[in-house]
């Protein structure tokens, strides 16, 4: 593989990882206050997409005021989930099966819904802005690819000083590492909860419209995204921050790579294999915390 | 009282309907194209205005599909029942299907054995995702088998040459005499019976209250002997191989595959078939199949897209069902049913236990055991947890026939070292020997085959089973017989089943819960669930039990039957070790005693002498002063 090549595929297999890597923040954040992986984080990216397409093609919004109101949207429907699917599923005190199925639920009638109101077919995605392309070295460089990559670096270090530094952020902290215990020191453990899902869904749901052009739109994407971005997640080490920038970027260079040398049809045999192979030698992922098991 | 099964009260009602459904089965494909196509147009009369009577070949197709989903899910209901959830059933149809059209076409082979090829490959492939698969946790388990159904579809897509791609596998044909949509009916019919029979038999064997024991409560299992993973490889296998036949049955009716038919709006539609119905129940995937297969159906006459109309329906529906019967249809019809018995038949006032009949029962029960002749010996246990010496470098032994009590304050480490001896916790360095066997470095279930028994500080019972599920499952430990045997019910299997029965009563009678053999653990009080763990210890036939605080909440009236319990066990020549705070009750029954403060052994003789040591009484109260009144110590 020449020097060019190899340069390029590593900027496209960090375009798509960036992608991923904040879908997995997002089942991160989630995870770390609920205890739930909410299986209906793919179709927030799905919804930044195509409410995306609804208000910046079909509306016409300008590109900024489009986003912000995408991540509105969406974060309203992701907090929506709480009260909908995670609630009932705790109350009926089904464990796995409870918030797995509720959350499946939620996301499949996210999907169909989109795809009834919206039509099943992919939607082409105005580019947002022109970042140009460079040629360094013989290799062309996408700036708008880059400054995904960028987002997701930025995002990671914004949510992980959020989590450290600000009130609710310990808040967030102490559910985390004892739910009883910060429901008896006052914190108001099932709003939070609800804040997580919002926050979870605005983090996805603002990588979804930000990489629509170049994935374009389609309401069909959501499991797939979802899973890859769970895999991000796991890889990286759930609910690590740091470990799901890592997971998704090292996950965007696999698929890449794998597909560049075995071509497409292997793309998600490649992926599940390194899924089971990294988490059968490191069942907590790469930063991931092993905890002692006590009876 | 009345003869029952393992299942319990439920199997009458079940035994009515298969015998139902067989009969209208056996009627013919005419009469039921008829009768299935005359419900729906019941169902839908109020939206279509018009009911139909006669037979269409459309309906035929329809009760043959519906048969080859019943298969798919009943075999994903032996997988749920584990607490395993998979999103890829239709990978295993899939690879079912494929095997059959190569089989048939390309080998010629017999339809027969193309049929069980097909199976055996599918179980193959599930058996080779399982292995590793199983280890991760269940959400990314459930992601794995989506990959599953993933990768699947790609690779028909790939093998373009051999599967026909994205064209479809065409020409695949039905077995000699059943070549007909009409005769080809009594195939599926023979293969959905047999499957609905093995699975009933599979739910009630000591493998069905394995798969539950685990989903309800794996520590709990470990400690009688079940490991965790075994259970659900067990039954990701079969459920793969009965995915598997389904898609074998699936190729020849239609004639032709293609790999969109296999793509996960199939897998959901069989989770949502196993889980409206009821998880790990017999009836419920019958009636989740029933049910759920005319909503593609229905909505396909409505929508132009139906697809998706259909994928909001199964969305609406598992929202709901979590709602409403999370447990199942099945499950929430016997919870009416049991209120609405409760009331028409109030509760007789139970008749208290006599000590000495408990002595007296638990003694015969044990009558016969064997005893073993050299006990638990722990030397110099070590375990630190995180930067806390937790069990710093203990020796203790537990003789054959001896209550040995082990005391200290809260946080000196007790339940530590316990979980160290039974193995939830692997000791950092030491040795424990039970009957001069070395169990450092065995997992928990292994050190219970030992024979090694325990109860835990909040009682581990499993929820969902009844209480004589719960002490069978602990007998069966002791089965001779296998799978197969259990499969097809052989006399060896049938006899385990009636001896583990028989068994569980006589255990459950002796501890004072024989009113509440038949009832789900959830109807017991906190102290009857200490006793039904007891229960279960005592039909382990352990050679040393630890017992972590068995006195904690219990009644004086219940003290008094757990110490006759405990000194029957002991004369049966069972080694005890004790952990407990209420005193009088250690005074009462210890027959030596060690303390532990900071992980160490303090103190260690007889009890009362322990008591008065300066070292204990410090540990206790930080000074030497001698307690005013040493009833209230807290051990």
């Amino acid at each position: 593989m020449s020097f060019q090549v190899f340069a390029e595929l590593m900027i496209a297999g960090l375009g798509a990882g960036a992608i991923y890597s904040m879908i997995a923040m997002g089942y991160n954040i989630i995870f770390a206050t609920s205890g739930v992986l909410n299986f209906a984080q793919g179709e927030f990216y799905m919804l930044g997409t195509m409410v995306g397409v609804l208000l910046y093609v079909t509306v016409g919004l300008p590109a900024a005021l489009a986003l912000v109101a995408t991540v509105i949207v969406v974060a309203v429907l992701a907090a929506l989930e709480h009260p909908l699917a995670v609630q009932p599923a705790a109350r009926s005190g089904e464990e796995a099966f409870g918030w797995v199925v509720a959350t499946f639920g939620f996301s499949i009638l996210l999907s169909s819904a989109t795809a009834m109101l919206m039509g099943p077919r992919l939607r082409p995605f105005p580019d947002i802005i022109d970042l140009g392309t460079w040629q360094v070295g013989g290799v062309r460089i996408d700036g708008y690819r880059i400054s995904i990559v960028l987002v997701a670096i930025v995002t990671a270090v914004a949510l992980t000083l959020w989590l450290e530094r600000s009130a609710t952020g310990q808040a967030l902290n102490a559910i985390h590492e004892d739910q009883d215990a910060a429901r008896l020191r006052g914190i108001p453990v099932s709003r939070l909860s609800v804040l997580s899902f919002a926050v979870g869904g605005a983090i996805v749901a603002m990588i979804g419209f930000l990489s629509a052009p170049l994935t374009t739109a389609s309401a069909a994407v959501g499991l797939t995204m979802g899973l890859k971005g769970f895999i991000a997640a796991a890889l990286g080490g759930i609910p690590s921050i740091k470990g799901a920038l890592v997971g998704g970027l090292l996950l965007g260079l696999i698929e890449t790579f794998s597909t560049h040398w075995a071509g497409g049809s292997f793309r998600n045999a490649s992926i599940f294999l390194v899924l089971v192979l990294v988490l059968a030698v490191r069942p907590v992922g790469l930063f991931g915390r092993g905890s002692v098991r006590a009876v | 009282m009345e003869r029952l099964t393992s299942a319990g009260r439920r199997s009458r009602g079940t035994l009515i309907a298969a015998v139902v459904t067989v009969l209208i089965l056996a009627s013919g494909p005419d009469l039921v194209a008829r009768l299935t196509g005359f419900v729906t147009s019941l169902v839908t009369a109020p939206v279509t205005g018009e009911v139909v009577l006669e037979a269409n070949r459309f309906e035929v197709r329809n009760v043959e599909m519906m048969l080859i989903y019943l298969v798919a899910a009943l075999g994903l209901n032996l997988l749920f029942q584990t607490g395993v959830i998979s999103i890829g059933q239709s990978a295993s149809v899939l690879v079912g299907a494929y095997t059959m059209a190569f089989c048939t076409v390309d080998f010629e082979l017999p339809f027969w054995l193309s049929l069980i090829v097909s199976m055996v490959v599918a179980g193959i492939v599930g058996l080779v995702l399982g292995l590793p698969g199983l280890r991760l946790g269940t959400f990314t388990f459930v992601m794995v088998t989506i990959g599953y159904v993933y990768v699947a579809v790609d690779m028909v897509l790939h093998f373009r040459k051999q599967t026909g791609g994205g064209d479809g596998f065409a020409n695949i044909p039905k077995p000699g005499r059943f070549d007909t949509l009409e005769s080809y009916y009594w195939v599926i019919v023979i293969a959905a019976v047999l499957t609905f029979v093995v699975i009933r038999n599979i739910l009630k064997s000591p493998m069905g209250r394995e798969g539950k024991a685990v989903e309800s409560n794996t520590v709990a299992a470990a400690s009688l002997g079940i490991r965790e993973y075994m259970p659900k490889l067990r039954a990701f296998v079969l459920a793969s191989a009965l995915g598997g036949l389904a898609g074998a049955l699936y190729a020849p009716l239609m004639t032709f595959v293609a790999p969109e038919a296999f793509a996960i709006n199939l897998s959901i539609l069989f989770v949502l078939m196993v889980l409206l119905g009821g998880r790990g129940t017999l009836l419920g995937p019958l009636i989740g199949v029933v049910i759920v297969y005319r909503i593609p159906l229905a909505v396909e006459e409505v929508t132009d897209q139906p697809g998706d109309v259909s994928l909001f329906v199964y969305g609406a529906v598992l929202l709901l069902s979590v709602h409403f019967v999370p447990r199942g249809l099945m499950s929430g019809y016997w919870a009416l049913r049991d209120r609405i018995r409760a009331r028409r038949t109030p509760e007789e006032e139970p008749t208290p236990v006599e000590a000495a009949e408990v002595h007296e029962r638990v003694a015969e029960l044990l009558a016969d055991w064997p005893r073993n002749e050299a006990g638990l010996v722990v030397a110099g246990a070590k375990k630190h947890l995180g930067g806390v010496k937790a069990v710093d470098g203990v020796d203790l032994a537990v003789e054959p026939g001896q209550v040995h009590a082990l005391i200290g304050p809260n946080g000196s480490g007790k339940t530590t070292f316990l979980n160290v001896i039974s193995g939830y916790l692997q000791a950092d360095e030491g040795s424990v020997r039970l009957a001069g066997r070395e169990l450092i470095g065995t997992r928990p279930e292994q050190r219970a085959r030992a024979g090694l028994g325990r109860t835990f500080q909040t009682p581990s019972v499993f929820d969902g089973m009844s209480c004589l599920e719960n002490v069978m499952t602990a007998i069966d430990i002791r089965r001779r017989a296998s799978l197969p045997e259990f499969v097809i019910r052989t006399g060896r299997a049938r006899r385990h089943e009636r001896e583990a029965y028989d068994e569980a009563v006589a255990i459950l009678t002796a501890v004072g819960l024989e009113r509440h053999v038949e009832r789900d653990v959830a109807q017991l009080t906190s102290g009857e669930r200490r006793f039904l763990e007891l229960a279960r210890v005592i039909a382990l036939r352990p050679q040393v039990v630890l017992l972590d605080e068995p006195a904690a909440g219990l009644r004086s009236g219940e003290i008094e039957l757990l110490e006759a319990a405990l000194r029957a066990i002991r004369g049966a020549g069972v080694g005890i070790l004790l952990v407990e705070h209420h005193v009088d009750f250690v005074m009462r029954i210890a027959d030596v005693a060690t303390v532990i403060d900071f992980g160490q052994v303090i103190a260690h003789g007889d009890p009362r002498a322990v008591r008065q040591e300066p070292e204990v009484i410090e540990a206790y109260f930080g000074s030497a002063e001698p307690p005013s009144h040493q009833g209230e110590v807290h051990a």
